[in-house]
């Protein structure tokens, strides 16, 4: 410890005491920026999220419209894009543009089986009247890629 | 060092240089504080407005029995949704419409108040009508500017009206 009688701060202790203040300011930068990053990211999983209820309806409409050739019509397993055409939703096999630049939307479709109770089981027999969908939205988030996915069932109920 | 315990102009010069330089470190990181707090609240705002003007809208398009084609103004920007719903067995119509840049809620054509904030703006609006061989679906098309007139998000809904299917 530096002897003192009455002299002020030394301009080590002044460095020292800066140096502590500008980690504090910039430990504070750095978490509201972070903060920023976050409500970016907030945003685009809104959208998302909307994109991704918006598939499910889609599928259902397509459903709707016509199983034999909206459902029945796609191979299970194969991954289809959405299109909206002439005021009707329609199932398409090649990748259309992004949403925005920014949202990819694809869409799969599995057979459905079912054992001797009409349950839904991985091992049974196919249920030719109920498909299972998986709505899949990704989008570039930094570097890394973001996929979301919703999932639902849904049956031929207007045969 | 000074035996007076008095500082030399040398000392005084670097002293005030390294409390300009801290000063403005501070003044910095103030403006970066406030400038990103109106940045945040910005995109608040536009969120929240998608999620309330959205959610309201699916939760009345599902709700409806039918969409009025002849009410409404589809593929235009702004559009005007009208949908004929059921509360109980009391028929209620439901209009969507754009006013002065504010998704507004009128039921029977009474003003419900505003679904989306004031301090954004509604720039696209457009509703589009799908008549289904079995069912009738809305997709919603929207685009919401923020404060700075600069920064806007696009979103997307589609919605089967659950009491469009009648056979």
């Amino acid at each position: 410890m530096m002897k003192r009688t009455d002299q002020g701060l030394s301009l080590v202790e002044l460095l020292v005491g800066a140096s502590i203040l500008s980690i504090f300011i910039v430990s504070l930068v750095v978490v509201f920026q972070n903060l920023l990053v976050r409500s970016f990211n907030s945003v685009e999983r809104v959208q998302a999220s909307y994109l991704l209820e918006e598939g499910i309806e889609a599928v259902k409409a397509l459903r709707d419209e016509n199983w034999d050739e909206n459902i029945d019509g796609l191979t299970f397993g194969d991954t289809y894009y959405l299109d909206y055409v002439s005021g009707l939703w329609i199932p398409v096999s090649s990748q259309p543009e992004f949403i925005d630049g920014v949202f990819d939307r694809s869409f799969i479709l599995e057979a459905v089986e079912r054992d001797g109770n009409d349950v839904i089981t991985d091992s049974g027999t196919v249920d030719p009247n109920t498909v299972k969908v998986s709505v899949f939205v990704s989008w570039a988030q930094g570097t890394a890629t973001t996929t979301r996915t919703l999932e639902t069932y849904i049956t031929n109920f207007h045969e | 060092m000074n035996k007076n315990g008095g500082y030399t102009l040398i000392e005084t010069v670097i002293y005030t240089s390294i409390l300009a330089l801290l000063l403005m470190v501070v003044a910095n990181t103030l403006i970066v504080v406030v400038t990103i707090y109106r940045e945040f609240d910005m995109r608040r705002d536009v969120q929240d407005s998608a999620i309330t003007s959205l959610e309201r809208m699916t939760k009345e398009i599902r709700n409806a029995q039918s969409v009025s084609t002849s009410g409404s103004a589809f593929n235009t920007n702004p559009s005007t949704l009208v949908v004929s719903a059921l509360d109980g067995s009391t028929p209620v119509v439901r209009e969507f419409a754009i006013v002065d840049g504010v998704l507004r809620l009128y039921e029977d054509g009474v003003d419900q108040g505003p679904l989306s904030s004031t301090d954004v703006e509604i720039t696209n609006f457009v509703v589009r009508f799908s008549d289904t061989e079995h069912s009738e679906l809305v997709k919603i098309e929207m685009t919401i500017q923020g404060s700075d007139g600069e920064y806007q998000r696009n979103f997307y809904n589609s919605t089967i009206l659950r009491g469009s299917y009648n056979d």
